[in-house]
């Protein structure tokens, strides 16, 4: 029966995807969190550093252009100490000819003595032009009163300067400008984000929009001062330079890893899916086993029952449901089972009616078992084999029906799916921006998901079903 | 033929017991969650406020001023049916239903700002009726047309195509074709060309062409990506589902006979094969159409498509409880007529239901 199942091709592509896709929900399951969507995914703290809604690094072997890579240096010392000076020097070459989309200054763990330090950062650039970013921080919260030293901050949340949005940065950056030839007001820089243009660029026109700039290729030095107590120090410092293109499947609007979310959408489809049909399954098979068995009143009801549940429109109460029970993950299951039943009692019953009528079922009355013996031991084994298929087939089914949900916003907020980004993508302006990496393969995941069970189910079908065996 | 009449009345008398059973499981799952009681108490909320911020600017003296809110609330309470409690309240909702006195909606307008549901519906129908009905019918002829064909040349190219595509149509979801084709037909000429080929979505351009033939022209525009999704999800289970059903009648004998006795292919296939497929057919037509009443409702959503499901969509995460009853009423009752309606249609268009 084995073999007879991976001779169909179909059955050898579908059992391909469907093991591929296990395999790495298995991977997921061990090496993630099971809190990763509340701890990481819906937490933008988590994503600050990461440049938004930029495509794959893989992106820049299909364009014309090279975009930049991400970088991200810490540092846990100083590269220079002398007296009361300390200084971070990064070294960041930049090689492209698409600018980095922003600069983050990251510090945390500072401990100072005295008076609250200057802490400046600037960079020299390769045409050994000098711009000073930020003269001093201040944002350091001084001593207060009845606090003795050493004081500590910056412990728990790190200072986080982001350069494009700092009124600071933004003036020096714009004075910058004007020096290099080109009309910039502050708004102009602020409103654009025109930070990264001016620090990497050259001027092509006076013009200040983004498209007058064209890289300065080389190395620049950034460096971060601290002046102030001889034994004041800052635990990390930290220098982000946003990339154009990220990790494997790009990032969204709040800069999250798509792989990451993508990679935890495995599990989490396959569970649903799996849970939603086989609960389906069981409840459908009972009720279809004594609805053809017994007969009568029963199976007039539980047909009767079963034929309006399979042809009511679904979604619409589906939606409402969840709606109202509340969205978390079995809720979902729970309203997915209850719709989902119907189709396996109305083909498991008439495939009943057909051996109830056979000799052995005959022999087994006479001999007096009773009906719940021939129940189990005579109509469930030779239907149990189909029931299985329709199992297999009622898995897509649920996956969809859950993407769907996930699509209208009614998904369980606490764990990422395919359906929820997409929506978070429809929603945030993924088509706007034509940004195709939010939006195609999660869609594409579920289709290929499905499309593998449905292989599977094709190739199954003939070998559990007898009557098509023949054709 | 009275026992015919007998089978449609019962027929009929199940189908209206399922449409009591459905409104009573949604007053149900409204009213013992208590879902019904909070959303009508943050109405009464919103409204007794408001009632008091006017006020106090007429009454100085607090005490008056409370007891004059305290009775404005009393009253709103017991128009809005809050005196009451759910297991008295929604069943008198169910029972106006019936009678096909939808009522009025809490927070949803129509486009000319009326609250009653009834004119919320006249002003959404023709939309998708517009949208999905026509998707339905063009898909569905063509895809039937198909079938026919190739359900008496099983195993050639074109079988097998069809074949594929039908499997591939139950795992491809139509909003997610839709999203596709607004980002590769609509936003991505534009960004990346600066070119419109189509609409991002909505039915009309804003503002909307005042001359009949450009308005129909600017609908048909609008209309193109949706019915594409619509023809490349659907085609091909259409296509497949004839298929099977002209196979299986073909298979029969009688069919076989009528080859044995040198009667020409045209007519074994028009009288012999034909007229047995049509009840099946009909069924998936007319079951079909009446889904669509209620829309597509995630696809609306994507094409953002002013119809019968985004209106359910709206009635659900803006709470509004008489529209979610009201529409959930209309799209079980289409469904029922149409199931009704089929009943008929077997007997008129199969013999063998009549003489049974």
């Amino acid at each position: 029966m084995i073999r007879e199942f991976f001779k169909s091709p179909a059955g050898l592509a579908g059992a391909a995807i469907l093991i591929l896709f296990s395999l790495i929900s298995i991977y997921v399951v061990l090496t993630f969190p099971l809190d990763y969507g509340t701890r990481y995914w819906s937490n933008p703290k988590f994503w600050e550093d990461y440049p938004k809604l930029v495509p794959p690094v893989w992106y820049n072997y299909f364009v014309p252009y090279r975009l930049p890579q991400h970088y991200v240096e810490n540092m846990y010392r100083p590269s220079e100490v002398s007296e009361n000076v300390k200084r971070w020097v990064f070294n960041y070459t930049l090689d492209s000819d698409k600018f980095p989309t922003g600069i983050i200054f990251k510090y945390s763990n500072l401990t100072f003595y005295g008076d609250v330090p200057v802490i400046s950062l600037k960079v020299k650039r390769p045409d050994g032009r000098e711009v000073v970013l930020l003269d001093y921080d201040t944002g350091i919260p001084p001593p207060r009163p009845g606090e003795a030293a050493p004081y500590v901050r910056f412990v728990e949340n790190p200072r986080s300067i982001i350069l494009s949005a700092d009124p600071q940065a933004i003036r020096k950056v714009t004075a910058f400008a004007n020096d290099l030839g080109v009309a910039c007001t502050t708004s102009d820089v602020r409103e654009a984000s025109l930070l990264p243009y001016i620090v990497f660029g050259q001027p092509l026109s006076k013009n200040c929009v983004a498209e007058s700039f064209k890289t300065l290729k080389g190395t620049y030095v950034f460096e971060v001062e601290m002046v102030g107590d001889p034994r004041d120090e800052i635990g990390l410092v930290r220098l982000v330079i946003q990339g154009a293109v990220y990790g494997a499947m790009g990032t969204d609007y709040l800069g999250r890893d798509l792989a990451q979310g993508l990679l935890f959408g495995f599990p989490v489809a396959l569970f649903i899916g799996g849970v939603v049909a086989l609960l389906a399954t069981l409840v459908g098979l009972a009720l279809g086993i004594l609805s053809g068995y017994i007969g009568g009143r029963v199976d007039e009801g539980i047909q009767r029952f079963a034929d309006v549940m399979n042809n009511l429109p679904t979604l619409p109460l589906l939606i409402l449901f969840v709606f109202v029970l509340g969205r978390s993950i079995f809720n979902i299951i729970l309203v997915l089972v209850v719709f989902g039943w119907a189709g396996t009692t109305i083909i498991v019953r008439s495939m009943v009616l057909s051996i109830k009528s056979s000799q052995f079922v005959e022999a087994a009355k006479l001999a007096g078992a009773s009906s719940w013996w021939i129940m189990r031991r005579h109509i469930l084994p030779p239907v149990l084999p189909y029931a299985f298929a329709l199992m297999i087939f009622a898995i897509p089914g649920a996956i969809l029906s859950e993407a769907s949900l996930s699509f209208l916003g009614l998904g369980d907020p606490s764990i990422p799916t395919w359906g929820q980004i997409l929506q978070q993508a429809f929603d945030n302006g993924a088509l706007q921006n034509f940004a195709w990496w939010w939006i195609l393969p999660p869609g594409l995941l579920i289709i290929v998901t499905a499309v593998g069970f449905v292989l599977v189910f094709f190739a199954l079908e003939p070998i559990v079903n007898p009557r098509l065996k023949r054709q | 033929m009275a026992s015919l009449a007998k089978t449609l009345i019962v027929k009929a008398v199940t189908l209206i017991i399922v449409l009591i059973g459905v409104l009573f499981l949604l007053a149900i799952i409204m009213g013992a969650t208590g879902l019904s009681d909070k959303v009508l108490n943050s109405t009464l909320t919103a409204e007794v406020q408001e009632y008091k911020q006017q006020l106090s600017r007429q009454i100085k003296d607090p005490t008056v001023l409370e007891r004059a809110v305290e009775e404005y609330k009393k009253e709103r309470a017991a128009a809005l049916g809050l005196d009451k409690p759910w297991y008295v309240r929604l069943p008198q909702l169910i029972y106006r239903l019936l009678f096909l006195d939808l009522g009025y909606s809490r927070t949803l307008q129509s486009s000319w700002g009326s609250n009653k549901i009834s004119d919320l519906i006249i002003d959404r129908l023709p939309n998708t009726i517009i949208l999905t009905t026509t998707g339905i019918l063009f898909t569905s002829l063509v895809g039937i047309w198909m079938g026919l064909y190739i359900g008496s040349n099983i195993g050639s190219r074109s079988d097998r195509v069809v074949s594929i595509l039908s499997a591939a149509s139950y795992a491809l979801p139509l909003w997610f074709t839709g999203l596709v084709l607004i980002l590769a037909l609509a936003y991505g000429p534009k960004v990346l060309w600066g070119v419109q080929i189509f609409p991002p979505g909505g039915m009309v351009s804003v503002p909307p062409p005042k001359e009949p033939l450009a308005y129909a022209l600017d609908l048909l525009w609008h209309l193109a990506l949706p019915l594409t999704a619509s023809f490349i999800v659907f085609f091909g289970s259409w296509a497949y589902t004839t298929r099977n059903i002209v196979f299986n009648v073909s298979q029969e004998d009688f069919v076989n006979f009528a080859r044995a006795k040198g009667l020409p292919e045209g007519v074994v296939r028009s009288r012999y094969i034909l007229r047995p497929s049509l009840p099946p057919i009909l069924t998936n037509l007319i079951l079909s159409l009446a889904y669509s009443i209620s829309g597509y409702i995630i696809t609306e959503r994507v094409f953002n498509w002013p119809g019968m499901g985004s209106l359910y969509y709206q009635a659900i995460t803006a709470l509004d409880e008489p529209v979610i009853f009201a529409l959930t009423y209309v799209f079980t009752l289409v469904y029922i007529v149409a199931r009704f309606i089929l009943e008929v249609l077997y007997v008129v268009v199969d013999p063998r239901i009549r003489l049974s």
